[in-house]
C-alpha cells in the first residue's frame, strides 16, 4: 500500500475519498501496517461511530495495537449486530480476527 | 380494495437498471416506468399513451410528449407535483402499482426526502461492483449506445484516479439517498447486478420476487420472459479483460489498497438482498440415493463439513438432503461439492434448483460448489450456486508417486504412457504415431470398452497394454505402487481427451516427474501445468508424436518436474484453503473447523458410499 506521507497518498486523499473508501482504506492500512492511515481513517469517520464496519475497524485497530481490553469491548458491541446478513469484507476479516483472540 | 402501491429503484445507471425495469413492467397491474426524471426525457411514459395523456392534462401542458421540453419544464419546475400527477393517472387507468428508477442527481434529496413521505411507497435499491459499472458508462460514453449494442470487443483506456473520483462521488451521492430512505422508514431492499440479475432467467426473476415481498409487495408476474432488447452489452466476466490495461489498472488499485473498494458494489451496508426461504417437501426422503455416487467425505462432523461429488450433473447427497423434516442432526454445515465431469458444458438448472431445495430444506446448511476455472464459475453464479477455486487434482497424494520410483522389471521403456479408461473420447488414437506407447487403464467390462480395445490393438499393434502385457493376456490391476513403477518406464506422460474432468492421472503423471504433452482441453488439468513441463499441441497424431520427441528433447529430469509440480500444488493448495476457510466462516462463523488439505488428501478416489457418509455424520 501507498505511504500515507508520500507523494501518493497525498494525491488520494485530495480526490476526496467517500466514507466506503475510507473504510477500505483503514482495512488495507491495517493489513499492511500503515499506520498513518489508521490515525487519518479513524478521524474522517468519528461521526460514524455506530456503523458496523467502523466499529469492526476500530476492534481490528485495537487488537492490532495490542490493546485487548478495548478490543474486547468492541468485540462485545460489535457481536451485538447481526453479522450473517453481509458480504463485508470488514466484517468477515473482523470474524476470522475474533476467532484467533483468546477472550 | 388494495392500496396503490409506488416502488422507487434508486441507484446509478449502468447497472442493470433497465432489466430490472423491463422485468417490474411485467408485474401484474403495475404501471412500469423507467427514468422519469431523466434530463432530456421522461423515459418509459411513451408505454402508457392514456396515463400520458391523462397527466398532460393535469399538469396543463396539453397533450404530453416525454420529451417535450415544455414537458419537461414543468416536471423540472415541481418534481413533486409531476410524480403525483402521474401516479394519479396510473391509478385513473386502473393500474394498482406503479415503478419507476430514479438515479443519483436526477432529482435533489429534498425532492427525494418529499416523495419518500408519500404512503405505500416503498425502494429498491440496485447496486452493481464499482469498476464494472464505471467500465460500462466508459464504453458507453464512447459508443453512445447505451442498450443492445455489443462492447465486448471494445478495451477502452482506464484512468483509475478518474475512476475513483467518480467512484467517491457516486459513493457520496448513494450515501445520500440512503440516508433519505433510511430516515424516512420506507420499506427498503437491495438488489445486486451480479447476484441478483445477471442470472438465469428463472432466478433473477425469483430474486425480484423476493425483493419485492420484502417490501410487502405481491410478485405475480404477466410474463417472464426478458425482453428481447433487454441485451448484455459486455459478455467478459472479468473487468480486467474489459479494457486495455486491465492488469496496470488493477496493480495501480492493490498498490493504493482500494482494489477491493474497487471491486465492490457500493451500499454494503444495506446488507445482503433477500434469500429464499424454508421450502417445504412433503415426499419422504429417497433412499434409493444412499446407493449413488462413491466419493463421499467428513472433514468435519458438527457443523458439518462435507466433501461430495457432482456425477451426471447431479449431488446425490444434495437430491436426499431434501425432504419434509430436517435430514442432519447438526444445525449448520457447509457441505462442499466436487464435480466429476467440466460443468461447462453441463446444464446447471437441474443442479442448482436441488441445491436450493435441499438448502431450504435444512436451514443452517450450505452448498459450495468447486470451480477450475472463470467460465465454470460463471455459469455457476448464473444459476445461483455459490462456488470457490478447488481443482480436485491438488488433493492428488505426492506420497505415491515420487520421482525415484524403480522402474517396473515387467514392462520396456518407452517414450510415453497415457493412463485413461477405454473410453473414446479419451482420444486414444492420438497416441497412434507413437513409436510403442505405454496404455494402462481399466478393465474393459464395458461392451464399447472391449470394442475401443479390439479397436485400439489394431490401429496401435506396437503399444504396450500394460494391464494385460503383465499377466499374459488376463487382465491386471494395478495398484498405486505398480502404477507408479510403470510411469517410471516412461519419458512422458499423455493427457489426449479434450473435454473430461480434471484427469487425476495427469496431476499424477507431474507428481511422478513425467512431463505431459496435452491436447487443448476444458476441465481443470492445465492447473499444474507450467511452460517447462507441459506442452500443448494440436489434436492430430502428428502432433502428439512431435510434442513428445520436443518434450524429450528438454531433457528435464524427474526431480526438475516433481518440484516445479510441487511447488505449483503447495501454492494452489493454500489458495484452496484459505477460499474454503473464508466461505465456512462467512456462512457458518468463524469459529467453524479450519480447513485443511492434509485430511482431503485422495479422498477423491478412496470409496466411501453416500450411506456411510450419512451414518458418519449421525
Amino acid at each position: 500500500m501507498i505511504t500515507f506521507d508520500g507523494p501518493e497518498g497525498a494525491t488520494l486523499r485530495a480526490l476526496n475519498p467517500s466514507r466506503s473508501a475510507v473504510r477500505a482504506l483503514w482495512f488495507a492500512a491495517l493489513t499492511d501496517g500503515q499506520d498513518g492511515w489508521g490515525s487519518w481513517a479513524a478521524d474522517k469517520l468519528k461521526a460514524m461511530a455506530s456503523d458496523r464496519e467502523v466499529i469492526a475497524l476500530r476492534f481490528m485497530q485495537a487488537a492490532g495495537d495490542g490493546n485487548t481490553a478495548a478490543a474486547h469491548q468492541l468485540w462485545a458491541i460489535l457481536a451485538s449486530f447481526p453479522m450473517t446478513d453481509t458480504q463485508s469484507t470488514i466484517l468477515k476479516a473482523a470474524r476470522d480476527l475474533r476467532a484467533s483472540l483468546p477472550f | 380494495m388494495t392500496e396503490f402501491r409506488e416502488i422507487l429503484v434508486l441507484g446509478l445507471g449502468r447497472s442493470g437498471s433497465n432489466l430490472l425495469s423491463s422485468i417490474l413492467r411485467k408485474l401484474d397491474g403495475n404501471a412500469g416506468f423507467f427514468e422519469i426524471f431523466f434530463d432530456g426525457k421522461a423515459q418509459g411514459l411513451e408505454h402508457y399513451p392514456a396515463i400520458l395523456t391523462r397527466l398532460g392534462e393535469a399538469l396543463g401542458t396539453g397533450p404530453a410528449k416525454p420529451d417535450d421540453p415544455v414537458f419537461l419544464k414543468v416536471r423540472n419546475d415541481d418534481p413533486v407535483a409531476y410524480f403525483e400527477a402521474l401516479s394519479q393517472a396510473a391509478r385513473a387507468e386502473g393500474h394498482v402499482s406503479m415503478s419507476c428508477k430514479i438515479f443519483a442527481r436526477h432529482i435533489s434529496i429534498p425532492v427525494l426526502e418529499t416523495l419518500l413521505r408519500r404512503p405505500n411507497l416503498s425502494v429498491i435499491f440496485l447496486t452493481r461492483s464499482r469498476i464494472h459499472r464505471y467500465i460500462s458508462e466508459l464504453k458507453g460514453s464512447i459508443t453512445r449506445a447505451y442498450v443492445r449494442e455489443d462492447t465486448t470487443g471494445l478495451r477502452p483506456v482506464l484512468s483509475v484516479p478518474t475512476f475513483l473520483k467518480a467512484a467517491f462521488r457516486q459513493d457520496r451521492d448513494l450515501d445520500a439517498m440512503l440516508n433519505a430512505v433510511v430516515a424516512s422508514g420506507v420499506k427498503v431492499a437491495r438488489l445486486g447486478y451480479e447476484d441478483d440479475l445477471d442470472l438465469d432467467e428463472t432466478l433473477r426473476i425469483d430474486r425480484v420476487a423476493l425483493a419485492l415481498q420484502a417490501i410487502g409487495h405481491g410478485a405475480s408476474f404477466k410474463t417472464t420472459r426478458t425482453d428481447a432488447w433487454v441485451v448484455k452489452q459486455d459478455s467478459n466476466a472479468v473487468w480486467r479483460d474489459k479494457i486495455e490495461n486491465g492488469f496496470e489498472a488493477a496493480a495501480a488499485l492493490a498498490g493504493l489498497g482500494l482494489l477491493d473498494y474497487a471491486e465492490a458494489p457500493p451500499l454494503a451496508e444495506l446488507g445482503q438482498s433477500p434469500r429464499a426461504p424454508v421450502a417445504e417437501v412433503i415426499a419422504p426422503r429417497d433412499a434409493a440415493l444412499l446407493d449413488e455416487g462413491g466419493y463421499n467425505f467428513v472433514f468435519a462432523h458438527d457443523p458439518a463439513i462435507t466433501f461430495t461429488a457432482i456425477q451426471y450433473g447431479r449431488s446425490f447427497f444434495a437430491e436426499w438432503l431434501a425432504g419434509p423434516d430436517r435430514a442432519l442432526a447438526q444445525h449448520r454445515g457447509v457441505h462442499f461439492l466436487k464435480p466429476t465431469w467440466t460443468m461447462e458444458t453441463t446444464d446447471l438448472k437441474p443442479l442448482a434448483a436441488s441445491l436450493r431445495l435441499a438448502e431450504g430444506c435444512n436451514p443452517g446448511h450450505h452448498f459450495v460448489a468447486l470451480h477450475v476455472s472463470d467460465r465454470e464459475a460463471r455459469k455457476y453464479r448464473e444459476v445461483g450456486i455459490r462456488s470457490i477455486p478447488g481443482n480436485p487434482n491438488l488433493f492428488n497424494d505426492e506420497r505415491h508417486f515420487a520421482e525415484d520410483v524403480a522402474p517396473h522389471p515387467g514392462m520396456p521403456q518407452s517414450d510415453a504412457i497415457y493412463v485413461a479408461r477405454l473410453a473414446p473420447w479419451k482420444n486414444h488414437e492420438l497416441a497412434s504415431a507413437l513409436v510403442a506407447p505405454l496404455f494402462v487403464y481399466g478393465a474393459p467390462v464395458d461392451p464399447s470398452e472391449s470394442a475401443q480395445f479390439d479397436r485400439l490393438r489394431q490401429l496401435c499393434p506396437t503399444a504396450h497394454f500394460v494391464n494385460h502385457t503383465l499377466d499374459q493376456g488376463r487382465y491386471h490391476y494395478l495398484g498405486r505402487q505398480e502404477l507408479a513403477s510403470v510411469m517410471s518406464r516412461a519419458g512422458v506422460g499423455l493427457a489426449l481427451s479434450q473435454e473430461e474432468g480434471c484427469m487425476r492421472a495427469s496431476g499424477e503423471y507431474l507428481m511422478a516427474g513425467l512431463p505431459v504433452v496435452s491436447v487443448p482441453s476444458i476441465g481443470g488439468r492445465d492447473l499444474l501445468f507450467t511452460t517447462d513441463t507441459a506442452l500443448i499441441v494440436d489434436p492430430t497424431p502428428e502432433a502428439v508424436r512431435n510434442g513428445v520427441a520436443q518434450m524429450l528433447a528438454r531433457n528435464l529430469s524427474r526431480e526438475e518436474v516433481r518440484r516445479a509440480t510441487l511447488s505449483r500444488v503447495q501454492d494452489e493448495r493454500r489458495r484452496f484453503c484459505d477460499a474454503a476457510n473464508r466461505i465456512v466462516a462467512s456462512l457458518i462463523g468463524p469459529l467453524s473447523p479450519r480447513i485443511s488439505s492434509e485430511p482431503l488428501l485422495d479422498f477423491t478416489i478412496r470409496y466411501v458410499p453416500l450411506r456411510r457418509m450419512i451414518e458418519a455424520l449421525q
